[in-house]
């Protein structure tokens, strides 16, 4: 062994070691004191002293609409629990008879929490009835080891279903449980769709949690240190939605024999006034426990009832699309208001002829969008090319996510020439393809919401604002009210270009010869665009956009009825009939709605689902 | 310097590492049994991810006794570089946990730099005393530079802020300060100044004047904090020869997570006093190997890294031990192989590796025979010896 002289002083070691060997026995000497010596005084407190901990579950936020109307409510749902270690099994009969179920269930329920924990109260049967709960209640002393919780389950006070919008809670699952944070636990009670997901942070407030003494054969003895250690739950913030729940319930009814979707939007501030998608289902089946031959049906259901029609489809928008078009080649200064061209009914390009409705004869921009002439804009997106196509509607917000606050959306599809390249190949596509682009038909798709938001961008003159549904959020703790920041921007279309578009809108609705004279509302100016969408798997889609007043916009609306024919006869009506009841209150005319046609089905869910 | 003759291992040792590793298992399950069942529904999930951290810990022990001690040499100043750029990017970017950024996350897998920053800088210090010598006592040339080097590293921990893996750093950093033969006026003068600093600093967050006033007002009466005192009951719940494997019953309800820096109190439960002497023994085991292998040490730098190395492991383990029986304020350091959790568990693992590789090259294991004795002549020495083998 080598030693150095001037270094690594073996004094100092020694010392080291000294020291070491002291904090050991130190250590050894507290755990003989610890484990021999109080051996019996703490072993008689793990005893008798055990703990229990009771998970207090916070009262969820309530949902209000525009005008204060509660929405959402929050009412009690009583769960019996069971404590394995405390139960006798002789009680399982009459406990299941209480319950009106079978005694295995419970049973089983019981061996599964046991063996998780023997002192850990187990959830046997969640949202007991009435009856049940004061059977319970009065045997409790005959039942040791039973008690019950209450928890929160939703009800829905007015007629608005807006099932895709509000959401809905579930027991969380294990993939969701995997991403969540540490905050949850299993069996527990979790935002899965819509608001109550996107604002699942807000809403659920905080768990608290109760200590309580019990001895060792499970009896409770009292609260723990009198509650010092206890926290109380808090409860969850509220959600103040833009949606009127009169609207949105109006509108509902006017969808009832249709699949497709509505969306109304304050052009001011991007608030949802209604979102329609139909078909849907009744949130309140969610509420409590949800049989699982209903989310079965709800799942396996060809019409996809859960399907959120209004953000996740994206169909070709059709002739409301024109008016994107005459913006892109009024901007680019290709055309301007003198600009004419002759509709002889068709247009021939390549070896392909592109109908007209009619022949529109000498016809322009504001006339053109007026009577919906095909062979204008055919003749435009031809001048206008893709790349501004592209780029005007990236202006518009089409072809990306408007970033609604109420989760899932689809961005739409533009396409481009890389997307043309990458489907058909390089060189392999031609001009022809342009041709319908230019009246929103072939590969295009927008949404709903899209169109909505685009409809109240040439309300408003030209300000894109980001959708959403929540306008406030009521801290419980603080009762203050707290606003949410949108973004918003603008288009970046010259106020002559934007009055010509909206001049030819206006005329669509109000004068002779527009294609949505139906959407015309009694005593008040408004504007819109007629909308039929090809579809190759079934009837054509109707679509019709609009806002009103004209002058001082406060509604922008979108109507979607798949399968029902042309935009005109079909969505235009049911378009005015939304911006009459949001502006008036009511409906003061006889209504008619064309029935829907209902035998393609099969065929379109299968569109829908690509 | 002329090839060594490389040695057995010290068995001892390296049988006390394993086996403590071999035992966390349990201990971890029993442990995180109930928790992992309520939180995943899966009572498996913890022990499986312990095991693959044992695994990869045994990767890393074996990977330390492979590589010779001396090819650290030069590479300790690059990697307490490396370390401080990263406990300054985790600062920035790591993510949170319980308010502490002490995770950097790097390709799904998260990892505490601090664990690493430690033995950078310890074996930094070993090979910069080694290569100082005497100059160690020369304030501005010897102390000043490694001065600087301790206070930008534990500054930087205890910034996360992680403050007891700070003053860790720092107290082993002053053992081998102390062992160097460095002047005790220095560190004492050292130790006066950074007190009062350390002091405002404990001041300036409430959770800790909490811990340590419950610590102090609690030591007379059982008026400890929560946790802890739940833990002191397990102990004495266990008596002699505890509860049995698996029969915690202070876990289910009043230890939450005591599979981390608390599993020491599960043990005691669960297996008495016989189960924590055990392991205390096995700990005190591994410092008398790793002192006995300072002390065979060939040069310098070995024998400092030994010093180092061990009692990093024996520190850890004694306060650990000390915290969760109330002799300590509570702090959120883990036992070394023991407690669930990975960066502790690897670089412990590869730094008791570098151990067993010293221990390697010291006289203490010779293989026999003595090949050494048949040479003839020094000239030939090394030729003539690999002829032998």
């Amino acid at each position: 062994m080598m030693e150095t002289a001037d270094f690594g002083s073996p004094r100092r070691g020694n010392v080291m070691v000294i020291i070491v060997a002291a904090l050991f026995a130190v250590l050894f000497l507290r755990l003989y004191q610890l484990q021999l010596f109080y051996h019996e005084e703490l072993g008689k407190q793990s005893e008798e002293n055990s703990i229990r901990t009771f998970v207090k579950e916070p009262i969820r936020g309530y949902v209000y609409d525009r005008n204060g109307k509660l929405m959402v409510d929050v009412g009690p749902s009583f769960t019996v629990t069971v404590i394995p270690a405390g139960f006798e099994a002789g009680n399982l009969e009459l406990l299941s008879s209480f319950l009106q179920t079978e005694p295995q269930s419970i049973q089983d329920r019981i061996t599964k929490g046991r063996a998780r924990s023997r002192f850990s109260p187990v959830k046997v049967l969640r949202d007991i009835n009435f009856t049940a709960l004061s059977a319970i209640e009065e045997h409790l002393f005959m039942l040791p080891g039973v008690s019950y919780e209450v928890e929160s389950k939703r009800y829905y006070p007015t007629k608005a279903r807006a099932s895709h919008l509000l959401g809905y809670c579930k027991e969380i699952t294990d993939a969701q449980l995997a991403k969540a944070g540490e905050y949850y636990r299993q069996g527990d009670v979790i935002g899965s769709a819509g608001l109550e997901a996107s604002y699942e942070t807000f809403l659920r407030g905080e768990k608290g949690y109760e200590y309580v003494a019990v001895n060792s054969k499970g009896q409770l003895l009292g609260s723990f240190e009198n509650g010092k250690n206890d926290k109380r739950p808090t409860e969850g913030f509220d959600l103040v939605l833009s949606i009127d729940a009169d609207v949105q319930a109006f509108a509902e009814s006017l969808m009832t024999n249709f699949r497709g979707s509505i969306v109304a939007i304050d052009p001011n501030d991007g608030g949802i006034l209604a979102m329609v998608s139909k078909p849907d289902f009744d949130p309140s089946v969610f509420s409590g426990v949800t049989p699982a031959e209903v989310w079965n049906q709800l799942n396996n259901d060809l019409e996809k009832p859960l399907f959120n029609r209004a953000t996740m489809t994206r169909y070709p928008p059709g002739s409301t699309f024109k008016m994107l078009v005459a913006a892109a080649a009024l901007e680019e200064g290709i055309i301007d208001e003198n600009y004419r061209i002759t509709c002889r009914g068709a247009y021939r390009f390549g070896n392909r002829t592109y109908k007209d409705q009619k022949v529109h004869g000498s016809t322009n921009i504001v006339e053109a969008i007026q009577k919906s002439c095909n062979v204008f804009f055919y003749q435009l997106i031809l001048k206008v090319g893709l790349d501004n196509l592209n780029r005007y509607s990236g202006k518009f917000g089409f072809g990306q996510p408007t970033g609604i606050d109420i989760g899932e959306e689809t961005a739409g599809l533009i396409p481009s020439v890389e997307y043309y390249d990458r489907v058909y190949g390089k060189g392999k596509w031609t001009q022809g393809y342009l041709v319908s682009l230019g009246v929103g038909q072939g590969e295009i798709g927008a949404s709903p919401l899209q169109m909505a938001r685009y409809a109240a961008a040439l309300a408003n003159g030209g300000t894109l604002r980001q959708p959403h549904a929540v306008n406030l959020v009521r801290n419980k703790q603080t009762n203050r009210m707290n606003t949410i920041e949108h973004r918003s921007g603008r288009v970046g279309i010259s106020q002559n270009n934007m009055n010509l578009i909206r001049e030819g809108m206006r005329r669509v609705v109000q004068e002779a010869g527009g294609t949505g004279g139906m959407a015309r509302v009694p005593n008040i100016t408004s504007a819109g665009k007629t909308g039929t969408a090809e579809n190759p798997h079934g009837d054509d889609h109707s679509w019709f956009v609009g806002f009103a007043p004209f002058d001082n916009p406060k509604i922008a609306v979108a109507v979607l009825l798949e399968n029902a024919g042309f935009g005109g006869t079909r969505a235009a009506p049911i378009g005015g009939f939304v911006i009459e009841k949001y502006l008036f209150g009511d409906v003061r005319r006889r209504m008619y709605i064309a029935p829907a046609k209902k035998d393609t089905v099969v065929k379109v869910t299968q569109a829908v689902a690509q | 310097m002329t090839d060594i003759q490389r040695n057995h291992i010290d068995l001892p040792l390296l049988t006390a590492v394993l086996i403590l590793m071999v035992l966390s298992l349990g201990v971890v399950y029993s442990a995180s049994a109930t928790w992992a069942y309520e939180k995943f529904g899966d009572s498996d999930r913890m022990l499986n991810s312990h095991a693959l951290k044992i695994l990869i810990g045994i990767a890393a022990l074996f990977m330390g006794m492979m590589v010779k001690y001396t090819a650290y040499k030069k590479l300790t100043k690059f990697s307490l570089i490396a370390a401080i750029l990263i406990l300054a990017v985790t600062l920035v970017l790591g993510g949170e946990v319980k308010g502490a950024t002490r995770w950097l996350r790097v390709g799904g897998f998260g990892f505490q730099p601090s664990e690493f920053a430690k033995f950078a800088l310890l074996f930094h210090l070993c090979a910069l005393i080694a290569a100082k010598g005497d100059l160690i006592k020369d304030f501005k040339r010897g102390f000043v530079p490694m001065m600087i080097w301790i206070c930008s590293v534990s500054l930087l921990v205890m910034l996360q802020p992680n403050l007891s893996s700070g003053a860790m750093i720092i107290l082993l950093s002053c053992v081998m300060l102390f062992v160097s033969r460095a002047r005790i006026l220095h560190l004492l003068g050292t130790l006066l100044t950074v007190l009062p600093l350390a002091g405002l600093f404990l001041m300036s967050a409430p959770y800790r004047v909490e811990r340590i006033r419950s610590f102090i007002t609690g030591s007379s009466g059982g008026n400890y904090n929560y946790q802890l005192w739940q833990g002191i009951i397990g102990f004495g719940n266990g008596g002699i020869l505890g509860v049995g494997p698996g029969e915690s019953k202070q876990r289910d309800f009043f230890l939450p997570e005591s599979y981390g820096d608390f599993v020491f109190s599960i043990i005691g439960e669960e297996y008495g006093l016989l189960g924590t002497a055990f392991f205390l023994a096995l700990f005190l085991l591994i410092m008398l190997r790793g002192f006995k292998i300072a002390k065979y040490a060939r040069d310098d730098f070995s024998r400092l890294l030994a010093i180092a190395i061990t009692s990093t492991i024996t520190m850890y383990a004694l306060v650990n031990a000390g915290v969760t029986l109330g002799i300590l304020p509570t702090t959120g350091l883990p036992m070394p192989f023991v407690s669930y959790g990975g960066s502790s568990l690897v670089f412990s693992s590869f730094a008791v590796g570098v151990l067993l590789n010293i221990s390697a090259y010291t006289d203490l294991h010779p293989r026999a025979p003595r090949m050494r004795e048949t040479v003839i002549g020094p000239e030939t020495d090394e030729i003539a010896v690999r002829k032998v083998y």
